[in-house]
Formats: C-alpha cells, structure tokens, sequence
C-alpha cells in the first residue's frame, strides 16, 4: 500500500537529458534553417549562427536546473517555468546582439530563434508532465489509504 | 580571390566575436562555480554554499561584461549609422 510519503517523494529532474535532447533538436532546427536560407538565396551560415543564442541560452538553464536540490515532482513546476523564461530573455537579448555583430538574414536568424525556443518550452512542460505522472501526488495516496480507489 | 578570402576571415572573426560575447555568462558561472566547489570541498569540506555563491556571482560578472559588451556595440553602431548624426546618445 502506497504512503503520503513515498508520493509526496523528492525526485530529481533529468537535466542533462532534457538539455542534451533540446541541444540535438536546436541544433536540426537551425541547419533547417540554413537550408531555407539557401531556398531563399542566401547563406547556409545564416542558420546556424543563431545558435551563438541559442547554445548559452539552452546551457545556463540546464546548469542552474543541474544544480537544483531533489523536489516533489510537482514543485519542479515553478522553477521549469522561471528558468523557461531565462532562457527566454537571454536568447532573444543575446539573439539582438549576435545580429548586429554578424548581420544574418533577419527573417530566417528570428524565426529560427522561435522555433528553438517553442520547441524547448515543450519539452520542459513535457520532462514536467512526464515526471508529474511518474510520480503522482500525495491526494491518490490519501483517497487510497480512506479506501475510497 | 584576395577578397573573398578577406571578406571570409571578417566573417570569421565577427562569428568567433558574438561567441565569446554570447557564452561570457556560462563562463563566468562555470569558472567561478568551479573556483566555488574547489573551497566547499577542500578548504570547507562540505556543504554546496560557496558553489552557489560564486556561480551565482560568475553569473552576474558575466551578464555585466555581456551588457557592457552591447552597449559598446549600439554605440558604436549609432555612430557609424547617418540617421543619427553620430550622436550616440540620440
């Protein structure tokens, strides 16, 4: 029989998974993007230059989130979220910078930067998700222990 | 072929310039963070304290350098752009 204890259980988000993951897919979206930099006449580089902002971006998050002490799972919620919105911000403030440095394609440099970032925002609330189903709150445990399941 | 090669080393040397700029964070929060866990676990001996306070410190010289950086730069930029005369500060 299952305890409020072992479900309110501390766990550890798989950081370096979820960044890994994230990294291999940025990594495709931008060479995506250099391809339709070349559709469009210009540079293969165009893509993979908004990686200059997306790889700290992806990088600080998954250090900081490493470093984090063990949680119940739906703590982790609140600071998947906040971190979410780091990444945000570093990577369009950094993504500002590199542009101007570098110059790229503007449209293809951004779009490429979004769709680095809609696609890490999903696996964040997914590794979350997926962490909360795993280990189910203490209410299941509670309902059980009464005999109402 | 002269410029080609020269206009590929520009680009070269803009790309290696917005890497450093960009990963100057990461480096300060890993390098002090290190600095921070060599104290905790040979001068300390336990504890994650000084890790999370120099990597939180590295973190916040590195955004500073990182800011400092893209002010130098928009200035620079504002100058050398015709709609503002030159004036930085317009």
């Amino acid at each position: 029989m299952s305890t409020q204890i072992e479900h309110n259980e501390l766990v550890r988000l798989p950081a370096l998974l979820i960044g890994a993951i994230s990294m291999v897919l940025c990594v495709l979206i931008a060479c995506a993007g250099g391809y339709l930099s070349t559709q469009r006449g210009g540079d293969f580089n165009d893509g993979l230059n908004a990686l200059i902002a997306i790889v700290p971006g992806v990088l600080l998050p998954t250090i900081i989130l490493f470093m984090m002490p063990a949680k119940p799972a739906g703590v982790w919620a609140v600071p998947v979220l906040a971190l979410t919105i780091l990444r945000a911000l570093i990577v369009m403030a950094t993504g500002l910078v590199v542009h101007t440095i570098i110059g790229a394609d503007k449209t293809i440099f951004f779009m490429t930067l979004l769709a680095s970032l809609l696609v890490t925002l999903s696996i964040d609330v997914a590794s979350v998700l997926f962490l909360i189903q795993k280990h189910a709150p203490a209410m299941h445990a509670g309902r059980e222990s009464e005999g109402v399941c | 072929m002269a410029p080609s090669n020269d206009s590929q080393n520009r680009d070269r040397a803009r790309q290696a310039k917005a890497w450093v700029l960009a990963l100057d964070p990461i480096y300060g929060m890993i390098g002090f963070g290190a600095l921070g866990f060599a104290i905790d676990r040979w001068v300390v001996g336990s504890g994650r304290t000084w890790m999370v306070a120099l990597g939180i410190t590295g973190l916040i010289v590195g955004f500073y350098r990182f800011i400092r950086e893209a002010m130098a730069l928009n200035k620079e930029q504002t100058r050398s752009s015709s709609r503002t005369d030159g004036n930085p500060d317009t």
